[in-house]
C-alpha cells in the first residue's frame, strides 16, 4: 500500500449523445502500479477543499508498467470534479487496497459486468488473456457507448454486450445473456461486477447452479484501509469490511436483503 | 531553535499535542503501514465495550459537504480481546495509548476500567454519548449527574488519568465538564460527533441504515473551537479539542483556544499523515513567531475589552 501523488498522463472522455458517457484516467504511478492486482482498488483524492470531503474507491482498470488506469462514470459531484482534470495534474491516490480475485481455472471462465463494473474484469481479463485462459466476457449497458472506447476495449478479446434499449449489441439485460448462453455451454467460474441489482439476480440464478463466483462489491467508503467501518456488508460471517476483507467476495458469503 | 512541544493534561504527558482521534484510527495496525506511529503524540484507539458489538445495519457512512456524517455502531471487538490481540502491537510504539471506554449501564464502565487499569495503558477516555439502558435508552452524556455517577464509578477503579468526551448538543457544555471534573476526571475531551441525518430525495429513505448519526469533519470546527474556548476560560481543566481539524492551522486555533491537546479524526480518511503534517506545521508555525515553547501558545487568546 502506497500514498501516491500521480501525474495525470492521458483523459480521455467517451461522450456522445445518447450513449452512456465514460471517461479514461491514465495515471503515472509506479509504486501503484508495480504491485497493483485484478481486483483491488484505489482510494482517489478529489479536492483540496474538503468538499467533496471523502476520498472516492475506483477498481484499477489496468495497469501497464508504471501508469494505472481507471475508467468511471460521473455519477455526482466527485466524479464531475474529476473530468476537469487535465494531463499533467497531480492527483494523490492510496492504493492498491483489497484482496483482489483469486484465479483458480483457466478454462470456461465468464467475465460478466454491468456498466462501470467492466473496469475491474477487464484488468482481470487482461491477466488472463496473458495466462492463455479461455474466457466469455458480457458486459451489460443500458444504451450503447462510445465507438472508440468499444475499440479500445475490444482490441485483445472481444465483449458480447447486451443494452437495455437494443442500441448495441444483443437487446436485453445481461441475465438475459447469462440465460442464453448457459444453456449453450456451463462455465466452470464466473467473475461478476456491477450494480447490486444485478449481482443479486446473478446470485439468486446460480442459487440450484452452484457455479462458484467471485463479485466484487462497492460501497461508500471513508478511509479504505479498514480503520472506520463504514463500508461493511452483510455476510454470513457477519458484518465485513467491503474495503478489507473485499472489495472480493464469494457470492455465497453474501446475505442479499 | 529547539522548541518544546510536550505537554502536560493533568497527570497525562505527552510528547506532542497532537493526537488521533477514536474511531478513526483502527487499533493503529491499519496507519502503522502508512505513518510512523513513534511521531504520534497519542492514539485514541476504537471504543471499546465489555462485550463485542456488532454494529450499525449498513450504510454506514454519508458525506455532506463539508463533512461526514456516520453511523457504525460503535462496533468493535471488545475489552478482552483488545488487551489480547490489539494492545502488544501498540506497546511497541513509544506514544501514548489512550483507551476510549463505553457501556449501556454505569456498571459496565466500572469493569471496563478495572480490566484496564493494569495492561499498561496510559489513559482512559471516557464515551458517554451512549444510550443509558437502565433509563430508557436516554443518553448518558447529556445529563450532568450521569456523567458525574460514570466518572466517580470509574475513578474508584483506576488511577490512570481520565478523560471525559463530552456531546456538543447540550444546553451548557460547561456544568457537563464540570461534573466531569469534579467527580474525578483530569480533563475533556471536546467534542463528540453532533447528531445529524441526511435523506435522499429520490428513494426518500434515510442516507443511513440507522436513520440518523455523528456528523464529523471541517464543517464541525467551529462549534468545537467555541466549546473549547468557553470550558477553557470559566473551568481552567485540561482540555482535548476535537472537532473538523484538517491542518496546522486549524490546530493552532483550538491551541489558543485553551485545549492543550487536540485529536485528529475524519482528516485520517483524507490524508492519512494529517497527524504528522499537523505536527510539523505547529513546530513552523511557533519557530515564526519565535517561540521556544507550546505552553505559551495555549490559552493566549487575545480578546478586546469592551
Amino acid at each position: 500500500m502506497f500514498l501516491e501523488i500521480a501525474k495525470v498522463v492521458k483523459h480521455i472522455h467517451f461522450v456522445i449523445e445518447d450513449a452512456e458517457a465514460f471517461h479514461l484516467l491514465i495515471l503515472n504511478a509506479p509504486k501503484i502500479a508495480s504491485c497493483a492486482k485484478p481486483g483491488q482498488f484505489l482510494m482517489v483524492k478529489i479536492s483540496n477543499n474538503f468538499d467533496p470531503l471523502l476520498r472516492r474507491p475506483f477498481s484499477v482498470f489496468f495497469c501497464e508498467k508504471e501508469k494505472i488506469a481507471i475508467l468511471y462514470k460521473v455519477v455526482g459531484k466527485g466524479t464531475k470534479l474529476m473530468t476537469y482534470w487535465k494531463e499533467g495534474d497531480n492527483v494523490n491516490i492510496l492504493g492498491p487496497l483489497g484482496n483482489g480475485f483469486k484465479v483458480y481455472s483457466l478454462s470456461s471462465i465468464w467475465l460478466l459486468a454491468g456498466g462501470a463494473g467492466i473496469a475491474p474484469l477487464f484488468f482481470l481479463a487482461k491477466v488472463l488473456k496473458k495466462k492463455k485462459a479461455n474466457f466469455k466476457f458480457i458486459w451489460g449497458l443500458r444504451y450503447k457507448v462510445h465507438s472508440e472506447l468499444l475499440a479500445f476495449l475490444k482490441e485483445n478479446f472481444d465483449i458480447t454486450i447486451y443494452t437495455e434499449d437494443g442500441s448495441l449489441g444483443y437487446q436485453g439485460l445481461i441475465m438475459d445473456g447469462v440465460k442464453k448462453f448457459f444453456d449453450k455451454k456451463k462455465p466452470n467460474f464466473i467473475y461478476a461486477c456491477g450494480p447490486l441489482p444485478m449481482l443479486k439476480a446473478l446470485a439468486i440464478w446460480n442459487k440450484d447452479k452452484k457455479i462458484p463466483m467471485q463479485i466484487s462489491l462497492e460501497t461508500n467508503m471513508a478511509c479504505g484501509i479498514g480503520a472506520c467501518l463504514g463500508c461493511v456488508v452483510s455476510t454470513k460471517a457477519g458484518y465485513c469490511k467491503v474495503c478489507q476483507d473485499g472489495p472480493i467476495f464469494d457470492v455465497e458469503e453474501i446475505i442479499w436483503k | 531553535m529547539e522548541i518544546n512541544l510536550s505537554v502536560k493534561l493533568g497527570r497525562l504527558e505527552l510528547k506532542t499535542p497532537v493526537l488521533v482521534a477514536s474511531g478513526t484510527f483502527g487499533y493503529g495496525e491499519e496507519y502503522a503501514k502508512l505513518i510512523d506511529l513513534n511521531k504520534l503524540g497519542g492514539i485514541v484507539v476504537k471504543g471499546t465495550s465489555l462485550k463485542p458489538k456488532r454494529g450499525n445495519p449498513p450504510p454506514r457512512l454519508a458525506e455532506v459537504p463539508c463533512g461526514l456524517l456516520n453511523a457504525i455502531g460503535l462496533e468493535n471487538i471488545g475489552v478482552e480481546k483488545f488487551i489480547k490481540e490489539k494492545l502488544p502491537f501498540l506497546k511497541r510504539f513509544d506514544t501514548k495509548i489512550i483507551v476510549n471506554i463505553f457501556g449501556f449501564t454505569v456498571e459496565e464502565y466500572a469493569i471496563l476500567a478495572e480490566k484496564l487499569d493494569n495492561v499498561g495503558i496510559d489513559a482512559l477516555e471516557i464515551n458517554v454519548s451512549c444510550p443509558n439502558i437502565e433509563a430508557g435508552g436516554k443518553s448518558f452524556g447529556t445529563d450532568p449527574e450521569m456523567v458525574s455517577k460514570i466518572t466517580k464509578a470509574v475513578r474508584e477503579k483506576t488511577n490512570l488519568p481520565l478523560f471525559v468526551k463530552l456531546p456538543p448538543q447540550v444546553t451548557d457544555i460547561v456544568i457537563l465538564a464540570k461534573a466531569a471534573v469534579s467527580s474525578g476526571a483530569d480533563g475533556v475531551s471536546l467534542i463528540n460527533s453532533f447528531p445529524a441525518m441526511a435523506i435522499d430525495i429520490h428513494t426518500r429513505k434515510p442516507k443511513l441504515g440507522n436513520v440518523t448519526g455523528g456528523l464529523s469533519g471541517p464543517c464541525l470546527k467551529p462549534i468545537a473551537l467555541k466549546m473549547v474556548w468557553e470550558v477553557v476560560k470559566t473551568l481552567s481543566i485540561p482540555v482535548m479539542g476535537i472537532g473538523g481539524i484538517m491542518t496546522a492551522e486549524d490546530a493552532l486555533e483550538y491551541l489558543i483556544a485553551g485545549a492543550k491537546a487536540i485529536q485528529i479524526g475524519t482528516a485520517n480518511f483524507l490524508n492519512p499523515f494529517t497527524a504528522i503534517e499537523v505536527t510539523e506545521g505547529i513546530k513552523n508555525y511557533l519557530k515564526n513567531y519565535n517561540l521556544k515553547d507550546i505552553n505559551n501558545l495555549i490559552n493566549s487568546l487575545k480578546v478586546e475589552e469592551n
